[in-house]
């Protein structure tokens, strides 16, 4: 089920009143509740997922309560590579086989061995890489012995199927969420109002920003041979915003939902196009997936604490790995690479944790300084998302030599200049609201007539100019 | 709780007055120009632009056009059941363009509109007839193609972009063929044949042969500059005739002067009035 779509504009109210009048008073049957409304979310694609989802929920249950009776270290280790088996090799079988496949049989014909082989039709469970990773920290962090294993299934199955954040995150920690299962969720007006907005932020981000660029920057992307350098530049700023908007929106209105619930989601995005340099571009870029990575790989790797060579070995792999996990292509694993290119200068200068704060926190506008630095940030970023939109790592050579062409000093043949303005505008409001968790997260200020009039506006502009002839997938959900 | 949800439906109420205002807008923008069903006639043509561009000439001789703009087989399909239930149909003429059988008219089709004429038994389960039927209609604050219509219409206010369109018949003949692969290129660019059309046509001709009902397809006349531009695309539906045993009249070269079109694939009333005839001519041949 979309979130953009009829089904969820019926589904979500239907399944608030059940949880807070029909169950209220019994936190099992609540957590019944979200358990069996997940499953029908998920399901609503293709049932037939719903197999894997509860084989994975099922294992994890059981290493966790394994994990509860066993004190050998080598008895603990052989329980957690078995999720761990059980899990990436789900993962690895559905989203990879192909690729490795190919890939080998490349290799073997680059050494004039010639095999046969026809692709596997293998069909993408929407969501894998986010409910196979939320289970995984489950059992980590069980091993690790930072979380009791829970003897309650219910709660655990609809800890790892939560619908709001199941198919595109935020990939949620087993030690935050699921506490939230074991005690009475109780209504919170402001909560819920907070809920609401960030709901109706993440709807303006996805409809009209992400999917009036994705018309435009599809049409450059899809035909870039046809097109000058200075369009190709057009066309990497839209999906720039694109991919901003759609996911980030998503991740807004998988809070906004949570809070409804009485839940509380990680903060997944946290204006990252305002980061003075990369470092603080990846603090606030997917953030529950680079910190996933960071306590999970980069860490147990040895993380900063090994000697600069290995410093320098675990910030690749962890980019790399973050770069595959986006898909079995080369383009992702490209992006990861340049994004660790990037890091890696201002982590040997130890410059890596410089800008920890929000930029001009205590001013209106950034110094020179930061506004050049963040342009820098902004076009290393963008520069990377060409990688991660072109079909092939050829296609994307190919853009970027258009790019670094003659043909860039022509005027651009495609210039959209009215969702130029929309970003213009976003960009503002984003500007304005960037010490918040979400732009409008604070609408105090205003009083109640114009915070509705504010709502209204919203409703009508998202009403006007968002594109909803047809319902677009988020682009995450191919994750 | 209480608190939230009084304030949700306070909100809802200005929401709703904004849905009453869109729907206001709505039915005399979009729904309203939808055919009105006229169960007076005993021949109705069903085709989407190609017919519809004959307007009411088809009257004087004795055929009601149901035809509208971006029709699909789907709409027709729900069209010519509507006839069959509520008139004394004898004939129906359907249209056999070769653009009406892909993959086009499976996302650019009037399945809101024509949810009239359609009965609970034409969809596959409440919740879609519901949607289609109801909330599409009733709620166009959620129904893309009814703000695209406001939207267009606003737009109109101050553009006015129909009275600076240029005749087809008083533009240059470079004009004429840039137009006519503009279109070539919506129709079949990115277009494949659809499966479902093809079913749904072979279902239309079925259904009216269960009935005892004359069905016919229709090859509107299309102008030399577009014909030049498809010049091999398009789907062609003859075979779907042939094995019905429906015969199938091809009036696509007919018509070859540039005032006979109102642009590059649809009559004018010059040309509708030249065609009808025709048509009437093979329809009362013995």
């Amino acid at each position: 089920m979309l979130f953009n779509s009829l089904d969820f504009a019926l589904f979500l109210p239907l399944v608030f009143l059940l949880y807070w009048f029909v169950t209220p008073k019994n936190l099992k049957l609540q957590n019944l509740l979200v358990l069996v409304s997940s499953y029908v979310f998920y399901g609503w694609w293709d049932a037939r997922f719903l197999v894997l989802i509860a084989f994975s929920t099922c294992i994890d249950f059981w290493v966790g309560n394994q994990l509860r009776r066993a004190h050998k270290t080598s008895h603990r280790k052989a329980l957690l590579w078995t999720s761990i088996v059980v899990n990436i090799g789900m993962l690895g079988y559905f989203k990879y086989a192909n690729f490795f496949i190919e890939n080998f049989i490349s290799a073997f014909a680059s050494f004039g061995i010639e095999m046969h082989y026809s692709s596997l039709q293998i069909i993408l469970p929407v969501g894998i890489s986010f409910y196979t990773f939320q289970t995984l920290s489950y059992t980590i962090d069980v091993y690790r012995k930072k979380l009791e294993p829970t003897r309650d299934f219910v709660a655990f199955a609809a800890f790892v199927s939560f619908f709001p954040q199941l198919v595109a995150g935020p990939i949620e920690r087993a030690t935050n969420l699921l506490p939230q299962f074991y005690v009475k969720r109780t209504f919170s007006y402001d909560n819920a109002v907070l809920g609401m907005r960030q709901i109706l932020w993440g709807f303006f981000k996805k409809l009209v920003i992400a999917d009036n660029c994705a018309k435009y920057a599809n049409i450059i992307f899809d035909s870039s041979a046809d097109h000058n350098g200075s369009t190709l530049v057009v066309g990497a700023v839209l999906f720039a915003f694109q991919i901003y908007g759609d996911f980030s929106g998503y991740s807004d209105i998988a809070i906004g939902t949570a809070r409804l619930f009485g839940f509380d989601l990680k903060q997944n995005f946290a204006h990252p196009y305002f980061s003075r340099d990369i470092a603080e571009f990846w603090r606030r870029w997917h953030i529950s997936l680079s910190t996933w990575f960071r306590d999970y790989v980069y860490i147990p790797l040895g993380g900063s604490r090994v000697g600069k060579i290995k410093t320098v070995r675990n910030v690749f792999i962890i980019f790399l790995v973050s770069g595959f996990w986006h898909g079995a292509n080369w383009t992702f694993i490209a992006w990861g690479g340049l994004h660790a290119l990037f890091f890696v200068p201002l982590l040997l200068v130890q410059k890596n944790r410089r800008y920890l704060a929000v930029v001009a926190q205590n001013s209106w506008l950034p110094s020179f300084r930061e506004a050049i630095q963040m342009g820098i940030t902004f076009l290393l970023s963008t520069f990377a998302w060409i990688f991660f939109r072109a079909e092939n790592i050829d296609h994307a050579f190919e853009i970027i030599g258009i790019i670094f062409s003659e043909a860039s000093l022509a005027a651009p043949q495609v210039f959209p200049l009215k969702v130029i303005v929309y970003i213009a505008l976003f960009v503002a409001m984003e500007w304005l609201g960037r010490r918040q968790k979400f732009a409008i997260e604070d609408l105090s200020f205003l009083n109640r007539p114009l915070r509705w009039i504010f709502y209204l506006g919203l409703l009508l502009t998202i009403y006007f100019l968002g594109r909803f002839s047809q319902e677009i997938e988020f682009i995450y959900f191919q994750f | 709780m209480k608190r939230f949800l009084l304030h949700i439906a306070h909100f809802s109420c200005y929401l709703l007055a904004a849905n009453l205002l869109c729907y206001w807008a709505n039915q005399k923008l979009y729904f309203d120009r939808y055919s009105t069903f006229d169960g007076r006639y005993d021949t109705y043509l069903v085709a989407d632009s190609h017919g519809h561009s004959l307007d009411t000439l088809t009257n004087a001789f004795g055929i009601f056009n149901f035809s509208d703009p971006s029709d699909s087989y789907k709409d027709m399909l729900r069209k010519v059941k509507y006839a069959l239930r509520n008139s004394e149909v004898k004939r129906i003429l359907i249209a056999a363009d070769h653009h009406t059988l892909t993959t086009y008219r499976e996302t650019n089709n009037n399945l809101d509109r024509s949810a009239i004429y359609a009965s609970r038994e034409d969809y596959p389960s409440w919740y879609a007839s519901f949607n289609e039927r109801y909330l599409q209609r009733y709620v166009p604050l959620i129904h893309g193609k009814s703000r695209d219509a406001l939207l267009m219409h606003i737009k109109s206010l101050w553009s006015n972009t129909s009275r600076n369109k240029s005749h087809w018949a008083d533009a240059s003949r470079e004009y004429r063929m840039s137009r006519a692969r503009l279109r070539a290129g919506i129709h079949y660019g990115a277009s494949k044949r659809s499966k479902e059309m093809e079913a749904l046509l072979t279902e239309i001709i079925q259904l009216c042969k269960q009935q005892g009902v004359e069905v016919m397809g229709l090859k509107f006349p299309l102008s030399p500059e577009y014909r030049e531009a498809t010049n091999g695309l398009g789907y062609a539906p003859d075979r779907i005739f042939e094995k019905a045993g429906v015969e199938l009249l091809d009036f696509r070269a007919i018509l070859n002067r540039p005032e006979d079109f109102r642009d590059q694939d649809h009559v004018s009333e010059t040309g509708g009035r030249k065609l009808l005839p025709v048509i009437d001519q093979y329809l009362n041949q013995p």
